[in-house]
């Protein structure tokens, strides 16, 4: 024994200080027992023992607080068991409890208890010395270990992870149950398995990869690390991450033991490459159709553009938006009001929207853009906004020109129907986006190529398309098509793009997107059967058109214009109008062209002369109209070209005619004239001389000859006069004077007949005509009324005027013999007809009567009733009416 | 009665119906007769420039050979003349541009329509003796 130790020893039995400072210090509790004796109370248990519990001495004693208070009872039964075992076999059963106390405050101390016995002179046990050390923080680290260990067992059974150890020397592989499983064997199937077995199952272009992530641990990573494809029980490849790390080298330093653990990264592999593949797919297909796409992730408020938005709205490709920065791009107004509110109500209700507006970009200019939003909504809270973005300037500026607002509104109310889909082009297996089965009305199952999209197609349709996905499959050529496709009870027309991955002279893969554009194809169809229809009316018109701007230069004229003016359009093209306008009749076109660019007429048509190629003059019936464009600006002009040389020509010979058989009538009339009027003169002197000859038979007849020739030529002279006159200029006269005149000249018959008159003339009435004719037609209807007044009863006649709109009329309405106007009504105004027996009745008077009214631009209408009387009614034209 | 009527005219139906009528009527004492304008012209105007006797109506026709009516007029307005003659235009001719034309004659009285009858040279008497 050591001399300290003695020392010690002895010191402790001498000195009650050494032994006191020991019990405070070392332990966490002392105790002594009474074994002759043995019950919870028997005993002493240290200061130090309270204090581990929480209690001070003070109240111990006060509160009586014993062991039975604060031991765990369990604990305390199995204590007391073995203490029992103890003493009556120390060596077998050594006195070590762990006893759960509880502390003041209530929790729980784990102490360890170990105890010696101590014995009396005679070797027999009476006293139990033991020691009390807390083991509470050892209890909890050892809890947690255990389910730390629990834990991770269950992380790498639940998860399938596999570790293995690669013994580099021996090659041998150890492993774990989930290692083999990763690709399909149970560990009794793999059983003892050498890396050069494994390899076998390794993708051969994956080999390289787990070299070089070897290579790189050995150079000092911390880790090899790869990503491998193995093959599968199954057959398919199976993608496995591997971590693993050398863990033992020899006693050369080179490695021994290498050991890793793989799980299975298949369909995360898979997402990735469709992810890849997807978003090169939209890629593609939006450098194809210029779409862009946009997204703002609210979760981390940033906003991502592509950069065909950021083209469009002439942003550098590094720019990075806020939301507010994004509406400044919407122009002020409705437009930017659309955006936001389209934005506000996608975050709050996850409704989607779809419109299209005016886009303002930094530098570029205005245009019309369509915008799609789709709201992700998940657990009522909307986690991003994405969608496309899409100029379509051209489409609807056009659409703006024929459309009014209303349809376009309707039309950006339809959503953007869109889908994607995919041929495998070894096994011809389609495969159909989620919104192209809601267009096609289709499953999204697999087809065969002939039962899917072709199956969608009319019938002229499908050789067609199916020769140009033959194509993309055998030689690579995307295309772009549209058609007509079935739909759910519906025809409707589609965009189809297809894109074909082609490598290695191989497709393999053909996929693309199916866009339902029907409205807009519609649409487009109209305009262009519209401008189809025009472009037919401008080119075979027989009527010469062309359209020329501004500067009055043609832009395009018809094949009729052309023969019109000897010219080919080409050549017509760069002519200024002008220069080919005859000098004389340049000044009044371009005046009309002057009112027409500034707006103050839409139209204008007037003939004039041009030049033909080969230098004549040529007239042409010019009707020229502006057309605006949808700001109201004159933006070209209209014309139609009549050629009408022919016309004119026939109507200046005509006019040389006409003046002709005027000259000749009056030649005739006044030789006529001259030779019946000596013939007169000449039987006139007969009857002053010779009296008594004209009881003469003979010359009785002479004289009835010549006055009869005598009227026949004063009537032709006065026919001739008439439309010879017709130029002449009319002047106003009062109507109410000359109707009074008339009846004065004729008063003596009025007399004679005993003719009752009934007048009902406004006297304000001022019409206009050549007095002498107007002086010839009352007096003619007048005597007309009285000639063939009824003999059986009294003659009246009613004269009455009445104004219209036009012309100022005057009936004149006797009560005389009528005129059967069913027989007669189509002569009755004809020359030399008569309709009475009467002996003045000479059917001339009607005629030059309604000659003269028309020369004065009136009217004359009879309604008659045979024996009830007639109604002439004249129209005359007004004073200041022309 | 008037002394000398002069008769211009290239008719002569027109001559002797008119010199027959005048002299059942007593129209005149004597005539002067021309054949043509020309004529007229060529012996008239020397005599109206002399200030010989001259007659004191002249009944002119329009259409004639040689120098017509209108012509004739254009003469006589140039030679300035106390001795008031009248001057009648008698044609055959209804056409009224001819009547207002020879209505912007002063020197024209009025404007008869041939043929001459009884009753007309009694209406001129009448009109002359006013």
């Amino acid at each position: 024994m050591d001399v300290l130790e003695k020392e010690l020893k002895d010191l402790v039995k001498k000195d009650n200080k050494i032994f006191n400072f020991i019990e405070n210090h070392v332990l966490d509790g002392i105790w002594y027992w009474n074994i002759e004796n043995c019950n919870h109370l028997s005993g002493w248990l240290n200061d130090t023992f309270w204090k581990t519990l929480g209690y001070s001495l003070k109240e111990i004693k006060e509160q009586n607080i014993t062991l039975v208070d604060v031991c765990n009872a369990e604990d305390m039964v199995r204590g007391e068991q073995n203490l029992h075992l103890h003493i009556s076999n120390p060596k077998k059963y050594p006195f070590d409890e762990n006893i759960r106390y509880t502390h003041k405050e209530g929790h729980t101390i784990w102490l360890n208890v170990k105890g010696t016995i101590v014995y009396t002179k005679e070797n027999k046990p009476f006293r139990m010395l033991g020691t009390h050390t807390s083991i509470t923080k050892l209890k909890e680290a050892k809890s947690k270990l255990q389910d730390k260990v629990q834990y991770y067992e269950n992380v790498i059974s639940g998860v399938g992870i596999g570790s293995w150890e690669y013994n580099i020397k021996t090659g041998h592989i150890k492993f774990n149950d989930c290692w083999a499983e990763l690709f399909g064997y149970t560990p009794e199937e793999q059983g003892f398995i050498t890396a050069t077995k494994w390899k076998k199952y390794l993708h051969p272009d994956d080999i390289q990869i787990i070299n070089d992530a070897y290579e790189k641990h050995l150079v000092g990573g911390p880790y090899s690390e790869s990503e491998f494809r193995l093959k599968h029980k199954d057959g398919h490849w199976v993608w496995i991450v591997s971590r693993a790390r050398i863990i033992l080298y020899d006693t050369d330093g080179n490695p021994e033991i290498i050991a890793g653990l793989n799980s299975d990264i298949t369909e995360r592999k898979v997402n990735e490459q469709l992810q890849i593949k997807n978003s090169d797919l939209m890629q593609r297909i939006n450098d194809a159709a210029r779409i862009g796409i946009w997204e703002v992730n609210l979760e981390t408020n940033i906003i991502y553009w592509n950069d065909t938005i950021k083209e469009m709205l002439g942003v550098p490709k590094d720019y990075q938006p806020t939301l507010d920065d994004a509406y400044l791009f919407f122009q002020e107004g409705e437009h930017r009001k659309h955006i936001i509110s389209a934005i506000v109500k996608g975050i709050s209700t996850g409704e989607n929207f779809d419109f299209e507006a005016l886009i303002a970009p930094l530098d570029n200019a205005v245009f019309w853009g369509r915008v799609i939003g789709i709201s992700e909504f998940k657990n009522g809270q909307c986690k991003r906004l994405y969608g496309f973005f899409q100029d379509i300037n051209e489409q609807t500026k056009t659409t703006k020109e024929l459309l009014n607002y209303k349809t376009l509104l309707e039309r950006s109310n339809e959503v953007a129907k869109i889908g994607s889909w995919e041929v495998d082009p070894e096994t011809q297996e389609v495969y159909y986006g989620d919104s192209l089965t809601t267009l096609l009305v289709a499953e999204r199952n697999q087809y065969n190529l002939e039962d899917s999209i072709l199956k969608n197609i009319k019938g002229n349709d499908q050789e067609w398309v199916k020769a140009i996905m033959n194509k993309a499959l055998t030689q690579g050529d995307d295309f772009d098509i549209e058609l007509q496709l079935q739909g759910h009870n519906r025809h409707f027309w589609a965009r189809i793009i297809g894109i074909s991955d082609f490598e290695d002279g191989k497709c393999k893969k053909l996929y693309g997107l199916i866009q339902d554009i029907d409205a807009s194809k519609k649409l487009e169809l109209e305009l262009s059967l519209r401008e189809e229809q025009f472009r037919q009316t401008f080119w075979y018109a027989n009527v010469g058109m062309t359209l020329f701007n501004l500067e009055g230069k043609i832009t395009s004229a018809n094949p009729s214009v052309c023969r019109t003016f000897g010219f080919s359009e080409e050549e017509l093209l760069k002519i200024p109008i002008a220069e080919l306008s005859h000098p004389d009749d340049l000044a009044t076109s371009q005046e009309l062209m002057r009112e027409l660019i500034a707006g103050e007429r839409d139209n204008f048509q007037i003939e004039k002369r041009y030049f033909h190629k080969n230098g004549k003059a040529i007239w042409v019936f010019l009707s020229t109209s502006s057309v605006k464009n949808d700001q109201g600006k004159v933006s070209h002009f209209v014309s139609q070209i009549q050629d009408i040389t022919e016309n004119k020509k026939l109507t200046e010979s005509l006019q040389e005619h006409n003046n002709r058989l005027l000259n000749f009538a009056h030649i005739v009339s006044h030789n006529l004239r001259s030779h019946t009027g000596n013939m007169a003169m000449l039987l006139d002197i007969n009857k002053v001389k010779n009296g008594n000859t004209m009881d003469h038979e003979i010359f009785q007849h002479i004289k009835s000859a010549s006055d009869n020739m005598s009227d026949t030529v004063n009537h032709l002279t006065e026919i001739v006069e008439i439309n010879s006159q017709v130029k002449e200029s009319l002047v106003p006269k009062n109507l109410s004077n000359y109707v009074a005149r008339a009846l004065q000249n004729i008063k003596h018959s009025i007399e004679e007949h005993q003719i009752e008159i009934q007048l009902d003339v406004d006297p304000q009435l001022t019409v206009r005509v050549v007095p002498a004719y107007l002086e010839s037609i009352l007096l003619n209807l007048l005597t007309n009324a009285i000639k063939y007044r009824a003999l059986d009863r009294p003659c009246t006649i009613k004269i009455t005027t009445e104004v219209s709109e036009k012309f100022i009329s005057l009936a004149i309405i006797d009560n005389g013999l009528g005129i059967d106007l069913e027989k007669n009504g189509d002569r009755l105004f004809g020359m030399y007809k008569t309709f009475h027996e009467h002996k003045e009745a000479r059917g001339i008077g009607l005629f030059i009567s309604k000659n003269q009214i028309e020369a004065m631009g009136g009217k004359i209408e009879v309604s008659s009733r045979v024996d009830k009387g007639s109604t002439f009614k004249i129209q005359f034209k007004y004073e200041y009416n022309d | 009665m008037i002394n000398t009527a002069c008769i211009i005219d290239d008719d002569p139906i027109y001559i002797f119906g008119t010199k027959k009528i005048m002299e059942a009527t007593n129209f005149c004492n004597d005539f002067l007769i021309y054949k043509n304008g020309k004529d007229a012209v060529d012996d008239l105007i020397p005599k109206i420039s002399a200030g010989e006797s001259l007659p004191d109506v002249i009944l002119l026709d329009l259409n004639m050979p040689i120098m017509d009516g209108w012509q004739v007029l254009d003469e006589l307005v140039k030679i300035p003349t106390d001795h008031k003659i009248k001057i009648y235009i008698v044609s055959s001719s209804v056409n009224s541009a001819d009547v207002e034309r020879a209505k912007s004659y002063s020197l024209v009285s009025n404007y008869l329509i041939k043929p001459f009858s009884v009753d007309k040279i009694h209406d001129l008497m009448k009109d002359l003796e006013n």
